[in-house]
């Protein structure tokens, strides 16, 4: 467009004179001592002039290169910026990235546009920024999360969108409407893909009537319970497509209202679940004393990842019944500090009676996680370094590639009082390989020495990660730098050919 | 419609069979790049089947700088023979471009080009490049605020007192 007046001073001080002042006065080099016009009068002038400096704007900031982009270039760039922005900024401000919309008029509409920038709807903010976001998100795919309590306006909104949303994520709130509610039959979700529901505080455990939703969620593979005491329809198809369950009981299965799953329900549901690849089991499950009369066994075929804590005789006796490929990952926290004696014996025979017999021990990696491993087995110590032969036949076997990988993994977030650096040291003893390639160590629970003289028996050890504080003693006797060369300086004690990595 | 150019199908020496392109910038500049370097590009591509169906090879006229085209070519030529998910037409629509370490030192330039090089990606649709190019700009103005934005880009604030205090201005999380 070509503007009627080539000299915009001249153009702009015609207007000026005309609408307002005459020029040659003290202000800005105007006279504006003859001026009538009311505060109001001003103010219309003034925002009819910001309009118009705002069309100015709007025309120079469209001639710059990032103007000039395409759009769905424009809205690419502001999905990455989205995507970390939400990452770094985690829920508490999960519209940090909305700042882009600020900018400018033109990343405004496009982002305004851009319904994908729009799936993740935050409820944080109130009801009308809720109803908001979900119409921006147009008709795409959804993935809601909750941290917050929902109104039940919002709490209307989740289920009126539930047929376009893939992932759900509820925390129960005293204040909400149970999640319960938002998972029936009048709410079909064909494409939900993940389930999580979080309901820890309510005084009555949560019901969930999955097994009329189920047939309303084909598409249901991921799903995480965590509720006083777990109540899943055992029994439906919305269980047999799953590819991860985790079930996390926060109360007491002897205060929960709703009985618990039995044993037996929990190992037929399994023994359909043909696709598991992860299951994780924690708190109280099930009800005591009933293992022993249960003779089936749930195979497990694809299981890669099994991490079970609660209650030891729980635990044990669940592990008894189960079947995995050697390839699994077990993370296993055991309580034991209600056991008696004879609970720990009965517990850590079947423990050491199922990993034999089911060689899940040889699995390429082998987690062994909380404190309350550790206290298992400060009690029952001298009874593992008495037999190591329990353990060492399992660590020497071989998978497919001929690799094992024994990985000790610490995370107790306070030191039990047992003397963690030999009970380490026994620990290691009782996995220890030639063929140990990996090992991963907190190097707070090691003496360097204790380090350094199991490292010569370990010729094909190929990577080494270490934290801790004990780790800067580490530096001084092996030299990282040394270590892409294939030996250690001269000097140390220790020469490892094949270390091709070292974290510390 | 690419003017047509006597170009010699001849071969790279040393190179085996890999014919040549000639490459014609706005600045005029003509460059000869090997065909198989630039098949990453989704235009290239079909501009190759076009000479094919003709018997014809033509130069191929792009619409930006020798400068940017030689940046294009330097990075289709560090993954000639490399396979990215993302610019494989057969493949799903693939998520975003993974973060490439030897990407971000290419596109540590200023500004102005980088915003030159995604232009000439998207042109010629190599979809990684654009991706990368965009992941860049993301970095480029993530962690500021709205005015440190607008001085990086050089844009104005161009709202009216009106739409910067509309109800979609206030969502702020």
């Amino acid at each position: 467009m070509m503007l009627s007046c080539p000299d915009p001073d001249g153009f702009w001080d015609g207007a000026l004179r005309s609408r307002l002042v005459s020029s040659s006065g003290s202000v800005a080099g105007y006279d504006l001592s003859a001026s009538s016009m009311t505060i109001e009068d001003l103010d219309r002038e003034d925002s009819a002039l910001q309009r118009v400096q705002s069309v100015l704007r709007f025309q120079r900031n469209s001639l710059l290169s990032v103007h000039r982009l395409p759009p769905e270039i424009t809205a690419l760039v502001f999905s990455f910026y989205v995507d970390e922005t939400r990452r770094q900024l985690r829920s508490k401000h999960a519209l940090g990235w909305i700042v882009i919309t600020h900018v400018c008029r033109r990343w405004r509409q496009i982002a305004l546009e851009s319904a994908g920038l729009w799936q993740r709807v935050t409820f944080g903010i109130g009801d009308e920024w809720a109803e908001e976001m979900y119409r921006r998100s147009k008709g795409t795919i959804l993935e809601v999360k909750t941290r917050s309590a929902l109104t039940e306006r919002q709490h209307n909104l989740v289920a009126k969108h539930l047929h376009r949303t893939k992932l759900l994520s509820l925390r129960a709130h005293p204040d909400s409407p149970p999640p319960s509610l938002l998972l029936s039959s009048d709410n079909p979700a064909p494409i939900l893909e993940t389930l999580e529901i979080e309901d820890p505080i309510r005084p009555e455990p949560a019901v969930l009537p999955l097994n009329r939703f189920g047939a309303f969620s084909p598409n249901l593979r991921h799903v995480t319970i965590c509720t006083r005491a777990i109540n899943l329809p055992w029994t439906s198809t919305l269980l047999t497509g799953l590819v991860t369950l985790k079930m996390r009981s926060t109360g007491h299965k002897d205060m929960a209202t709703t009985p618990s799953p039995s044993l037996n329900q929990v190992l037929s549901a399994l023994k359909r679940m043909k696709a598991l690849e992860s299951l994780e089991l924690a708190g109280d499950l099930f009800p005591r004393s009933v293992s022993h009369a249960i003779s089936k066994t749930a195979k497990l075929s694809r299981l890669v990842t099994l991490k079970l804590s609660g209650p030891m005789a729980d635990c044990t006796s669940f592990l008894s019944h189960i079947e995995a490929p050697a390839c699994t990952t077990f993370c296993l926290g055991l309580e034991c500090s209600h056991a008696s004696d004879e609970e720990i014996d009965d517990a850590l025979s079947l423990l050491t009676s199922w990993a034999t017999k089911h060689c899940a021990f040889a699995s390429r990696a082998l987690r062994l996680t909380t404190h309350e491993i550790l206290d298992l087995w400060d009690l029952r110590m001298e009874a593992w370094r008495c037999d190591p032969g329990n353990l060492q036949p399992r660590v020497e076997m071989t998978d497919e590639e001929g690799d094992i990988n024994v990985t000790f993994e610490w995370t107790a977030d306070e030191e039990p009082d047992v003397p963690l650096s030999s009970l380490a040291r026994m620990c290691f003893d009782a996995f220890t390989s030639p063929q140990l390639q990996q090992l991963v160590v907190d190097l707070d629970y090691w003496e360097t020495e204790d380090w350094l003289d199991i490292m010569p028996e370990q010729p094909k050890l190929r990577r080494i990660m270490a934290g801790g504080q004990a780790a800067d003693e580490l530096v001084p006797a092996l030299d990282p730098e040394a270590f892409d060369e294939g030996s250690l300086p001269v000097g140390t004690r220790v020469v490892l050919p094949l270390l091709t990595s070292l974290q510390l | 419609m690419p003017t047509i150019v006597s170009v010699d199908d001849s071969t790279v020496p040393g190179e085996g069979s890999s014919r040549l392109l000639l490459l014609v910038s706005s600045d005029n500049k003509h460059i000869v790049v090997e065909e198989d370097i630039m098949s990453r590009s989704r235009f290239i591509s079909k501009q190759v089947e076009g000479f094919e169906a003709t018997s014809q090879r033509h130069a191929i006229l792009l619409p930006f700088s020798s400068f940017v085209l030689n940046k294009v070519i330097e990075y289709c030529s560090h993954y000639r023979g490399y396979y990215l998910l993302e610019d494989d037409p057969d493949a799903a629509p693939p998520g975003r471009s993974p973060v490439r370490e030897w990407d971000q030192e290419f596109l540590d330039v200023d500004r102005n080009m980088l915003l030159r090089i995604i232009k000439a990606a998207h042109y010629l649709e190599i979809k990684s490049l654009v991706g990368s190019c965009a992941r860049a700009i993301a970095d480029m103005i993530r962690g500021k605020t709205t005015e440190e934005m607008r001085e990086i880009l050089g844009v104005e604030n161009d709202f009216t007192p009106e739409e910067e205090h509309s109800p979609s201005s206030k969502c702020t999380g």
